[in-house]
């Protein structure tokens, strides 16, 4: 019976999404997602799958790690399916976007089962390839945008499949559980780290990121924001996590610095930015660098490493659930004539964010301060002060940028308003149930803290700094951009003909009779040869 | 039981002579022509089916007739052939199915069905080859029977183009027989046999070996596009859909990957050929080509050159598996022996039906071409993310193999970046395709012409095939673990390679 | 007795039907289609005795040494003879269709039968006198035959045909004088046993071979046969083409291994094989180069006849006995080949010339639909004449480059090699127009009997000298005076 489930919890999608092309009604792809959510509940924790004849051998298995990714993901998915069915996304094709939803949240399922590498990357494969195509929408911006996140896909497909590779060549199975306290070659490690921090948008990697966030429709948004995401930081922990400590404490060094890097430079680009998906989209990066920088930091102190990383997909899970909710919440308060109550809705959710105490991330932060023996206290206090003032200012902008309102596109708005905020609780206190939420006085002063540094630095921040190709959404990306590659001309499509084939050059001479030659020549060469013939055999009697 | 005695010949004949009798059938006789062409395919894909049962059983099926003192025409199946017969066999029916569709209504198809059974012929006949001679025959008949389907046409292009490829691979083929008739002579007559033959006869000249190499190889090579002996290759994309369909699928290109997998394993010996140091030079050559075809597959803007460029680089992976010694390197190169066949065949049908209702030859007129053309454009699509080596197509399987039996050989250092190169560039001339024809707006008329035939795309026959190879380039690589999956024996082949 | 009598038989059926129909020359088809019948079922009897019971010697007359006519058939010759008769009848069933006129048709069939005739007696003969003689009647009747054709290229060239082939001859009754001056003897196998190394039989060799080169045609003295083989009658050429010249390579190789073996010189072998290389490259080139079709299929010959004169040097390097037998038997193998692949060209491209009004190549669009099956027999003929398999020459080359491995002359394989793709460029040429766009042809049929011979003799060279030769090389074993025995 678990098989069947955990079987059909990729394959659903996977068939829905195909069957999808050539139905009106998109109603029936609810189902998937819910289904998805009816397994993570029902099944229990270490069921498992074997599929020895599917790709070079699968194994499937919902441990607990897999549980909540598989839990909350479907919650972001089915909220998300759910605006799709209302909301005519803004998209060249809907079918073809309804289609390619579907292939996204079955590799996004997929990835979060699988058990072995090959399934993982499929899922992620599928899942990252797909996205692709949800980010298209008709608009300069959205194209640009597709382009650059497909191109880093791409790369980070690649790296992945690399390490994989090598990493499968060093331990000579592709199943997970044989990665336990195996030695990684460096190169293998180096590549995933590649492969899955350009989805985590490390520091360098993370230009698509705000790019995409800015431009895609908004459900892409939610999606790519919440489950997808999150699903490098699964990867992490399920290639990296499990290896032995000698050799990864470098690359957990490498991965404390990016991502505090990624912490500070998410934070500061978020505010200059001067719309509120932009904050979000840079706040992301911030939080991401946060996610590496406790990786790194598991993978420096081996000893922890269960602990943390427990904590860390707490803090994963919190995140997932938040920026979609955030991101939805505000398409809806811009495109339903800003709705008050969807604004305390979106306030609700940033405190949340902001860990202020009986919140989600309240307890979630208690909970990351035990796993890291309270070592790490001042890093705390400075991102969650980083991620206060972030809020800060998304809020600000929320209320003061000068956007249109939107005319209502679609008349059934009520069902998806309905389930905004059936989900706002849950988002609100994250992965934990609400007698288990935590009380934090030091988040409350960090409040503070922010709260007047921003009331004193608001105008700084709000006029005073120029939009610069810096600071852009998707900075990097501007500066790099007009050093843009382009083909050299001889490389460049043109027919070529080799001159030896244009015209069958011996044809180019008329044709001479050899009968033309004269008779005397014709003699002359006769005797030649009749001498040469003679001089030949005779030849014999001189030797 | 006696069967298996005779069973290459009669595989062979399941498609001759539905072909000899197609050349006599008038022009009209349709349905006849049809029925004979499906019989034959029908037929011949049983026999292999029978045929792939004894060799899993070992048992020992071949044909011999001696044509002069010493040498022999010998057909034989073992694991190798078997793959490559089913892999012809069968897509030998899907573009039969698709070729009848195509050229309905067009002049001359009795002749052009007649070639194309021969085509077939030459090709099973090469696959069933079990000594150099016999392989060095079907190689030219091949030659001889794809030629008139490249020059179908009949337009000046087609017949420049047919020129051009007769040049290369007429040149290829002496050399070939050069190569082959210098090794008989002194060596013997020498039947494949798994694991290579010439390692244990200390007494040839090593240099004498290396040149025989050299010449089979290039010979060989030409066939099989490694540059610098591709150029024939996108010329001879001017040829019909289902011809270019075929000759970068299984006939021609293939022929000759299959021929210089067939020389270094069962030949030369894995292990021998590269005692020989003979293996790191395929290996550049097969590198450079992967590297040059894709480079050069970007900046085509004709979609069959395209293609064809791509054929160049993609046909190389298994010269590349071929050079690396290791069982899994030979798994990676034989499996993709099949699974470049299965995706590059629907891209060219894909091709095909563009050019075919809209006339659409170049990538730049493919904009929105997804909306009118959701099933073609779909196989296409498929087709093209297993090319770049995206789960669950078929090409991942291949790369994966290749690229953990470098590893394992300690030649990653170089097969890796290949690799991935390779792929980036794949990527970057295929995405962008699937960019345009999914997301680009459709042309007006088109989106018109789509709703009035009620959303009917093309005929059947021209739909199906392509539907058919992308779903079985799905299903081999998603299941490819599974008994008699294209990697089951591939891996058997391996084992039996490296039995010694 | 029949059986047994075979080669007289041979001799005296068409020379029987050469008189009858030139007294019945209203019957002259059905005569001479009946008398190559039967010589051609004579010729298989004479194959199967041979290979039963080895050389036969037969003296006519019953005189004994030295003054009556002895006929001798070994393997080689045997081959010959099948295949001179073989190509013989199925191009008298062509040319029964191809001379409308009657007058054309009572003037051809004697010239044609007499020519027959001289063929066979030549590659029986067993003696020199004989073998003068015969070689004078072939160029008569040869020459007779070339200006049958009404146009005044013909005529020149058969005129100047005529002047070089009793030069030739002329040459070699010399060589032959010298012979008897020093031998007093003529017959081959006499001579064989006595000759020896000295300037006489050296320069008798020299003058002999010398005429036939001028007959075969070998580069370069090749200049008159262009000419003469494109502008004949289509059936005559094809004759002309496939046996005339080679039967003078047979005797060149018939004189310097069987008869003069005590005398050769490497470095006369080597030279011929030289020429023979310059005509494969000469004759190729040519014959990419032109632009008709039968002038194509000329220098194609010329080309294909310095393959055999490669074996020369090649055959040489072999001691007697097995390995020399297997070059002989590739040799005879790739002129078998040549006879019925030029043969069926020469008869396609009279369909063609007579069908579409011309034969220039460049014009040949339409012609692969107008007359399917002669540009079939053209490509299969083409595929014999590059030596692709599986024709018959495939299996010559393949032991010809063996032969120059083994022997360590790896340079002809070069030319080999050459060759081959120029042949494959002259050939795919015109098959390249015809299958090209329609020009001029109209709705055009040919007759079966005009396209069916030259279709047997095409899947002969291909198909059946290629599957089912391997035979051969035991023939030549068993049958060969060559080998010493």
């Amino acid at each position: 019976m678990n098989d069947v489930l955990l079987s059909l919890t990729p394959a659903l999608p996977l068939v829905l999404g195909i069957t999808s092309l050539f139905m009106r009604n998109a109603c029936s792809l609810l189902l998937a997602p819910v289904f998805a959510f009816v397994v993570a509940v029902l099944v229990p924790v270490g069921a498992s799958l074997e599929l020895p004849w599917l790709l070079l051998g699968s194994y499937w298995q919902l441990d607990q790690t897999a549980k909540m990714f598989l839990l909350f993901s479907s919650l972001i998915w089915i909220i998300a399916t759910l605006y799709m069915i209302r909301e005519k996304p803004a998209h060249p094709s809907p079918q073809i976007y309804r289609c390619l939803f579907m292939l996204a949240m079955a590799g996004n399922f997929l990835l979060i089962l699988a058990a072995d590498m090959v399934s993982f990357y499929l899922g992620f494969a599928m899942m990252g390839l797909t996205a692709y195509g949800l980010i298209l929408k008709p608009s300069q911006h959205a194209r640009r945008a597709a382009r650059v996140y497909l191109g880093f896909t791409v790369v980070g497909e690649l790296a992945l499949f690399a390490g994989m590779i090598i990493l499968f060549n060093a331990v000579g199975s592709i199943q997970f559980a044989d990665l336990v306290e195996q030695t990684f070659p460096g190169l293998a490690v180096a590549l995933i780290l590649l492969g899955f921090g350009i989805k985590l948008a490390l520091p360098g990697l993370h230009p698509w990121l705000p790019l995409t966030y800015t431009a895609a429709p908004v459900i892409t948004v939610a999606v790519l924001s919440g489950p997808m995401m999150k699903a490098g930081l699964l990867g992490w922990m399920r290639f990296l996590a499990p290896a032995a400590e000698d050799g990864m404490q470098i690359w957990g060094e490498v991965l404390l610095w990016l991502g505090a890097l990624g912490v500070f430079w998410g934070f500061v680009l978020a505010m200059m930015q001067r719309e509120a998906k932009a904050v979000l989209a840079y706040s992301s990066v911030s939080k991401m660098g946060f996610v590496s920088f406790l990786f790194g930091y598991a993978l420096v102190y081996p000893a922890q490493k269960e602990l943390i990383l427990a904590a860390l997909t707490l803090f994963a899970m919190h995140h997932l659930l938040l920026k979609p909710m955030l991101f939805l919440g505000l398409a809806d308060y811009r495109q339903r004539g800003f709705n008050r109550l969807k604004l305390i809705g979106i306030i609700f959710l940033s405190l949340s964010m902001v860990a202020v105490p009986f919140s989600g991330g309240a307890t979630v932060k208690i909970e990351l301060a035990e796993a890291t023996a309270k070592g790490l206290t001042a890093f705390f206090v400075m991102a969650g002060l980083a991620s206060a003032l972030m809020m800060m200012h998304f809020l600000y902008l929320v209320k003061h940028e000068t956007v249109k309102p939107v005319r209502q596109v679609s008349q059934q708005t009520f069902d998806h308003t309905v389930i905004w905020w059936l989900l706002l609780p849950v988002a609100w206190w994250g992965p934990f149930m609400p007698y288990e939420t935590g009380f934090d006085l030091k988040s409350l002063i960090i409040l503070f803290v922010a709260l007047t540094i921003y009331a004193l630095l608001k105008r700084w921040f709000t006029t005073t700094v120029k939009p610069s190709p810096w600071t852009q959404p998707g900075d990097l990306y501007h500066l790099v951009q007009p050093l843009r590659f382009t083909w050299p001309v001889y490389l460049r499509s043109r027919i070529k003909r080799p001159p030896f084939f244009s015209r069958p050059f011996y044809l180019s001479a008329s044709q001479q009779d050899d009968s033309g030659i004269s008779l005397i020549s014709k003699g002359l060469l006769w005797l030649i040869l009749l001498a040469l013939l003679i001089i030949a055999m005779l030849s014999a009697g001189v030797g | 039981m006696d069967i298996f005695g005779t069973l290459p010949l009669w595989i062979l004949l399941s498609s001759l002579l539905p072909g000899l009798i197609i050349f006599l059938l008038k022009e009209e006789s349709i349905r006849m022509r049809t029925t004979l062409n499906l019989f034959g395919a029908v037929t011949k894909i049983g026999l292999i089916g029978l045929m792939i049962w004894g060799v899993f059983h070992e048992k020992t099926i071949e044909v011999r007739w001696e044509m002069a003192p010493g040498m022999e025409m010998v057909l034989h199946a073992d694991a190798l052939s078997v793959l490559f017969v089913s892999l012809s066999a069968i897509l030998w029916l899907v573009t039969t199915i698709y070729a009848i569709g195509y050229l309905e209504g067009t002049p001359h198809r009795s002749r052009f069905f007649g070639f194309f059974s021969l085509c077939v012929t030459a090709t099973v006949g090469l696959a069933l080859a079990g000594n150099l001679f016999t392989f060095v025959i079907f190689y030219e008949l091949l030659t001889l029977a794809t030629y008139p389907l490249v020059a179908h046409k009949g337009s000046p292009k087609a017949v420049r183009g047919a020129r051009i490829y007769l040049a290369y691979t007429m040149a290829g083929g002496i050399l070939l027989l050069i190569g082959a008739v210098w090794l008989r002579t002194i060596a013997g007559p020498l039947d494949f046999v798994e694991g290579g033959v010439l390692a244990e006869m200390s007494h040839l000249d090593p240099w004498a070996l290396r040149w025989i190499f050299l010449l089979l190889i290039v010979g060989l090579g030409v066939k099989a596009a490694l540059v610098p002996l591709h150029g024939w290759l996108p010329q001879a994309m001017v040829a019909p859909a289902p011809v270019s369909a075929l000759l970068h699928a299984v006939a021609v290109v293939k022929a000759g990957a299959f021929g210089i997998v067939r020389v270094v394993y069962d030949v030369f010996g894995v292990e021998f050929a590269s005692s020989l140091n003979l293996l790191p030079f395929l290996g550049a050559v097969a590198a450079i080509t992967i590297i040059y075809g894709s480079i050069k597959a970007l900046s085509q803007d004709h979609l069959k050159r395209r293609l064809a460029y791509s054929t160049v680089s993609q046909v190389s992976y298994i010269a590349l598996g071929t050079a690396i010694v290791g069982p899994l390197a030979t798994i990676g190169g034989v499996v993709h022996l099949v699974h470049q066949g299965v995706m590059k065949i629907t891209l060219f049908f894909a091709a095909g039906n563009y050019a075919e209702k809209y006339n659409v030859h170049c990538v730049s007129e493919m904009d929105g071409i997804g909306k009118v053309m959701p099933a073609t454009t779909l196989s296409f699509s498929i087709a093209a993310l297993g090319m770049i080596g995206i789960p669950p197509v078929a090409g991942f399987v291949s790369k994966w193999y290749i690229g953990v039996g470098a590893l394992e050989a300690g030649q990653g250092f170089w097969v890796i970046p290949v690799l991935l190169i390779s792929s980036l560039l794949n990527a970057a001339y295929f995405l962008p395709i699937l960019y345009r024809a999914w997301f680009k707006p459709a042309k007006a008329e088109w989106l018109e012409e789509y709703k009035k035939s009620g959303h009917k795309e093309m005929k059947a026959t021209l739909v199906w095939p392509p539907v058919i190879t992308a779903t079985i380039a799905i299903i081999i690589g998603l299941f490819a673990a599974a008994p008699f999956s294209p990697l089951e024996w591939a891996q058997l082949i391996a084992s039996r390679e490296y039995r010694q | 007795m029949m059986i047994n009598d075979a080669i007289v038989w041979l001799i005296a059926i068409p020379l029987l039907a050469s008189l009858l129909s030139l007294v019945f020359p209203k019957k002259g088809t059905a005569i001479a289609i009946a008398g190559s019948i039967l010589g051609l079922l004579a010729s298989v009897a004479l194959v199967y005795q041979v290979y039963q019971s080895g050389p036969i010697t037969h003296e006519l007359g019953g005189w004994k040494d030295g003054l009556g006519i002895v006929l001798r058939v070994d393997a080689m010759s045997a081959l010959f003879i099948v295949m001179t008769m073989l190509v013989v009848t199925m191009v008298g069933f062509y040319a029964s269709a191809y001379f409308t006129d009657a007058h054309k048709k009572a003037q051809f069939w004697p010239l044609w039968l007499m020519m027959v005739v001289a063929l066979i007696a030549l590659l029986a003969s067993g003696d020199l006198f004989n073998l003068y003689v015969t070689l004078e009647l072939l160029g008569l009747s040869a020459v007779g035959l070339t200006a049958l054709s009404d146009n005044r290229a013909a005529v020149q060239a058969a005129i100047r045909y005529l002047g070089i082939g009793l030069l030739g001859s002329l040459v070699f009754l010399m060589g032959v004088a010298l012979i008897y001056t020093a031998y007093g003897v003529l017959d081959l196998a006499m001579l064989a046993t006595v000759v020896e190394a000295e300037p006489a039989a050296q320069l008798a060799l020299a003058l002999m071979t010398a005429g036939l080169l001028i007959k075969s045609a070998l580069f370069p003295m090749h200049f008159w046969l262009p000419a003469a083989h494109a502008n004949a009658p289509a059936p005559v050429s094809a004759a002309l083409s496939a046996l005339v010249v080679k039967v003078s390579v047979y005797l060149i190789i018939r004189l310097w291994f069987d008869v003069f073996s005590p005398v050769l010189q490497p470095t006369a072998s080597f030279m011929l094989g030289v020429l023979g290389a310059l005509a494969v490259v000469w004759g190729s080139w040519q014959a990419l180069r032109a632009e008709r079709l039968k002038l194509m299929a000329a220098y194609s010959t010329v080309a294909q006849l310095g393959y055999l004169f490669i074996f020369i040097p090649l055959v040489m390097a072999f001691p007697v006995g097995e390995e020399r037998n297997t070059a002989l038997a590739a040799f005879l193998l790739l002129a078998l080949t040549h006879a019925f692949a030029k043969s069926a060209l020469f008869l396609s491209s009279g369909v063609v010339l007579q069908r579409a009004g011309h034969d220039r190549i460049a014009e040949l669009g339409g012609t692969a639909r107008a007359l399917p099956l002669t540009i079939f027999v053209i490509a299969l003929a083409g595929v014999a004449l590059i030596g692709l398999p599986p024709s018959g020459s495939f299996l010559g080359k393949w032991y010809l480059i063996s032969s120059a491995v083994q022997t360590g002359q790896w340079w002809w394989i070069v030319v080999i090699a050459m060759g081959s793709l120029l042949a494959a460029g002259y050939m795919f040429r015109i098959l390249g127009h015809a299958f090209g766009p329609d020009e001029s042809i109209g709705k055009v049929m040919a007759k079966g009997s005009e396209e069916i011979p030259a279709l047997i003799l095409a899947l002969t060279a291909t198909v059946v000298l290629g599957f089912g030769s391997a035979w051969m090389w035991d023939f030549v074993n068993l049958a060969s005076p060559l080998a010493g025995n």
